[in-house]
């Protein structure tokens, strides 16, 4: 488990990290939700003390720092391209294994795992962006570790290998492992993802399981067609129900309940084409919940026009 | 610190570039001493002696000294100090195991300068006569060559940067010196220069201003170690 209680870190007079605190429980994957610059990397480093600030994290009830094995109870990604580009896989994972007092077995066995046997001799600098993520993994499992921290890992990595990480990770969890990962792709967090938290501008947005964060942050929809959505419109205006023409013509209606659009369309002798109860995705609600908090935001291609 | 050990010296040892590094100064060592040797008009013992003299000496320990940079340098420009803290985490392992081996490196590096320069007199069909000379010359070469290597160990630490590190271990001794040598500043009081004397003269005393550069540097680099963010 890792407990992590008010981390705040300054650059100056910017709160890069605000009093965060929040807890990942084992047996679960957990992930770390944040729009760019929210301080999802830097909370991670003040996690493992690689940076200086306030605030304290706890791994199984110990510091990074008070861990008598560190490599056997935290594995770290933080940057898979942190390699140098000289050096071969396996002599960058025996350089770790050797600097944790861990017998060099395990550096094949890591790299037969994530699908680097065949590339253990070849220097890191000619390896992919995928391929530097599973030697980072590698690195990371060295240890057998009972906490997982993991930076974006999914970047770079190619349909396989976004599947891989998923089971790896799913079933690293099942083992009762504390899996904690960072990841912009919210697509494979919703089905990765059991739990989450969600960061903003340095504060804690939200920290709960994702169905609860999805459904909390959710906007109930009914999307219907029908060649008179003018009528349909004043109809449900009348009945209390806001809607919004979509440009393809159907109507977005602000309820979860289709038994009573579709009942006022028949009442309205309204012939309808379509009828669907429409559920926000995690993108969908992590808009939503980070909507105050996004510092980067680019220009969308209407606003330009 | 074993574990710090086994780390740090894998991490020396598994890029080609400090085996090429670490073999370059002997050899470029090994042409001047070729040179030299063929000064016939000199003492077999004279020709040793100026194998070692002026600013070749500080070019042929250029090399390893890059080595012992690159023990930070490398670190800062591939952002891999990150996974070096996380593995070895207390600074002063950190730092410790880097100098350990940076000296291990400048002291084997000081002995091949010396090998190199016994070759080429060898080659050339002499041998200096005498012992002490050449027994004063591989002490001088060893401590001088280890001691740049920590001051270029520190100065990539402090700076976070093992270019801005090598162009100091270059102009520090080769232009800042030379110039300081044009003013009345006594040639013992200057670091470098002062070391490299050591070679030809027995007089610990030569080495105490690089020896305390090496200590405010490396001490500096435990300090940043400590307080700056990894």
């Amino acid at each position: 488990m890792i407990v992590a209680r008010g981390l705040t870190k300054r650059y100056g007079q910017v709160r890069a990290v605000d009093d965060l605190s929040f807890t990942v429980r084992p047996g679960v994957v957990t992930g770390f939700l944040g729009p760019n610059g929210a301080g999802k990397s830097t909370t991670m480093r003040l996690m493992l003390g690689l940076d200086h600030g306030a605030g304290r994290t706890e791994f199984d009830g110990h510091s990074y720092a008070e861990l008598a094995h560190p490599a056997q109870t935290v594995g770290v990604l933080l940057d898979a391209k942190a390699v140098h580009p000289g050096r071969t896989a396996r002599a960058h994972l025996r350089m770790i294994a050797a600097g944790a007092g861990l017998p060099a077995r395990r550096v094949e066995e890591m790299l037969d795992m994530v699908g680097l046997g065949g590339a253990g001799s070849r220097r890191s600098g000619g390896f992919s962006l995928g391929m530097s993520q599973r030697l980072g993994l590698a690195a990371a499992l060295l240890g057998n570790p009972r906490t997982l921290m993991l930076d974006e890992p999914a970047n770079g990595l190619d349909p396989e290998g976004m599947r891989w990480l998923r089971d790896l990770l799913t079933s690293l969890a099942a083992e009762g492992r504390t899996i904690f990962v960072s990841s912009h792709l919210l697509n494979e967090m919703a089905v990765l993802a059991d739990a989450l938290v969600v960061i903003g501008q340095g504060t804690l947005v939200a920290a709960e399981p994702t169905e609860q964060f999805v459904a909390r942050n959710s906007r109930p929809e009914v999307l219907v067609r029908t060649d008179r959505p003018r009528e349909l419109a004043a109809v449900l205006h009348r009945a209390g129900l806001a809607s919004t023409p979509q440009a393809d013509g159907s109507l977005l209606i602000a309820t979860g309940d289709t038994d009573i659009v579709a009942n006022l369309a028949m009442n309205a002798r309204i012939v309808l084409r379509e009828l669907t109860a429409r559920h926000s995705s995690l993108e969908d609600a992590f808009f939503t919940a980070t909507a105050g908090a996004t510092e980067y935001r680019g220009q969308s291609c209407v606003e330009r026009a | 610190m074993s574990d710090a050990l086994r780390y740090e010296f894998i991490r020396f040892r598994s890029l080609r570039s400090t085996w090429v590094l670490l073999l370059t100064g002997p050899a470029l060592q090994f042409l001047i001493a070729m040179i030299w040797a063929g000064h016939h008009d000199m003492t077999t013992n004279a020709r040793f002696s100026q194998s070692f003299l002026g600013l070749f000496l500080v070019l042929v320990a250029l090399p390893s000294i890059a080595v012992a940079v690159n023990g930070f340098g490398h670190e800062y420009r591939y952002r891999t100090i990150t996974t070096t803290t996380l593995t070895l985490r207390a600074p002063g392992r950190i730092l410790g195991a880097k100098a350990i081996v940076a000296g291990l490196g400048g002291a084997v590096s000081g002995a091949l300068l010396v090998g190199a320069t016994l070759l080429a007199e060898v080659l050339m069909g002499s041998v200096p006569t005498d012992p002490a000379l050449v027994g004063q010359a591989l002490l001088g070469s060893i401590l001088f060559t280890v001691l740049c290597c920590l001051v270029g160990l520190g100065v990539a630490q402090v700076s976070r940067n093992g270019t801005i590190a090598l162009l100091t271990m270059v102009v520090f001794p080769v232009i800042v010196e030379t110039g300081l040598g044009f003013t009345r500043i006594s040639p013992s009081a200057l670091p470098f220069r002062a070391a490299e004397a050591f070679l030809t003269t027995n007089r610990w005393t030569l080495l105490l201003p690089l020896l305390a550069i090496t200590v405010v540097l490396l001490g500096a680099s435990w300090v940043s170690l400590r307080r700056r963010d990894a």
